[in-house]
């Protein structure tokens, strides 16, 4: 059942880019409902501002719209959104960003992780979804933006590390060692700031 | 394999990125090694910590302001698109000028045509005029074609000149 529901929805978005095409405005706001929730859980890993959130979804959106008549249907709407949206929160990101820590020739991210001495619980049931989601997206925050982005395609989306690598354009050599260093500093970052939530070595 | 081996490799196999042949020696190293099973538990709740929100962070009304600014002429809009492209079959970039370079054939092809026409009618008028009460049409001088174009002028110039006195 689920699958018949991918492929109708897949048809039906093949649908409303052709409508779009041919002039429907009310076919591509119908398309942007449909996937206005997932690109926006996107973008809100890279930006923390509403208005600058919403001005990242807009432009993606429309970018979409000028590139429709490229779309051809064999991916799915979606997929093929994501990429852009993902693409604009990294020039977004790259332009705003005048933080050497951005680049993927820094020392400090080419450098192996520091290796904490402890080790990370996995989140105490008493506490709520949005304090997880809060430590998470904190901790996040703290890393350069290619460990970031490996972290939110993998955990967030799921993305099987071929589509990673086709969308970054990079190998998947690169995408498991990145994938690596960004769990170790991910780790790092969150017991820095909750060391409450590590389980450190007892002392001597 | 040893446990630096395994310990790379533990976040490809929890992601489902392995094949069987770089599995089995993993599964073998982790069945007799405490450590590395503990650090396969580890990652595994360290993925626990990957949750989203729950409030959207979609504003009201997003979607209409998105499709608008897409269909909205082009104006200093932020982020609006240039040019609000029309279907590329009912409007083909190059047609305009294909178009015109038609229109200018077909006109220049029907003032040729035109004249032409004027010409024989003109030419026949002159040489097969009726003659008496019989169909028979009496033998006239023929003239030249400087002649005919010089008569055709002069008509043309009559008729221009009808057209200014009404």
């Amino acid at each position: 059942m689920e699958v018949v529901r991918m492929e109708e929805q897949a048809i039906d978005d093949a649908a409303l880019v052709r409508e779009t095409l041919a002039g429907h405005q009310s076919s591509f706001q119908l398309l942007v409902e449909r996937h206005e929730a997932r690109v926006f859980a996107l973008l809100r890993h890279y930006v923390k501002n509403p208005v600058e959130l919403e001005d990242l979804a807009q432009e993606t959106f429309l970018k979409a719209f000028k590139r429709l008549d490229s779309f051809e249907g064999q991916a799915s709407f979606y997929t093929w959104i994501y990429r852009i949206a993902v693409n604009t929160a990294l020039d977004h990101l790259k332009k705003k960003s005048r933080s050497p820590i951005a680049s993927t020739d820094d020392p400090e991210v080419l450098a192996d992780p520091q290796q904490v001495d402890a080790r990370i619980c996995a989140p105490h049931a008493a506490l709520e979804r949005e304090e997880i989601a809060r430590a998470t997206q904190a901790a996040l925050a703290k890393l350069p933006e290619i460990f970031r982005t490996v972290l939110i395609l993998r955990e967030f989306e799921d993305m099987a590390y071929q589509d990673m690598a086709d969308l970054l354009g990079i190998s998947i050599g690169t995408i498991e060692s990145r994938l690596y260093r960004a769990r170790a500093r991910f780790k790092a970052a969150l017991l820095e700031l909750h060391p409450e939530y590590g389980e450190f070595a007892e002392d001597e | 394999m040893n446990c630096n081996d395994a310990h790379t490799l533990i976040g490809p196999y929890l992601d489902g990125e392995l094949s069987e042949t770089q599995a089995a020696p993993l599964r073998r190293h982790l069945l007799a090694c405490v450590g590395c099973r503990t650090g396969v538990q580890e990652h595994k709740d360290l993925q626990r910590w990957f949750v989203e929100p729950t409030a959207s962070a979609v504003p009201r009304g997003f979607a209409a302001r998105v499709a608008q600014a897409a269909f909205a002429p082009a104006t200093p809009v932020a982020h609006a698109p240039q040019a609000v492209r029309a279907p590329a079959v009912l409007v083909p970039a190059a047609a305009p000028e294909q178009d015109n370079r038609l229109l200018r054939y077909v006109l220049t092809l029907t003032s040729v045509a035109a004249a032409a026409t004027i010409l024989v009618v003109l030419a026949a008028r002159d040489n097969r005029l009726p003659d008496g009460d019989g169909l028979r049409a009496a033998e006239r001088p023929q003239i030249s074609m400087d002649t005919a174009l010089e008569r055709l002028e002069a008509l043309q110039r009559a008729e221009a000149a009808q057209v200014r006195k009404p």
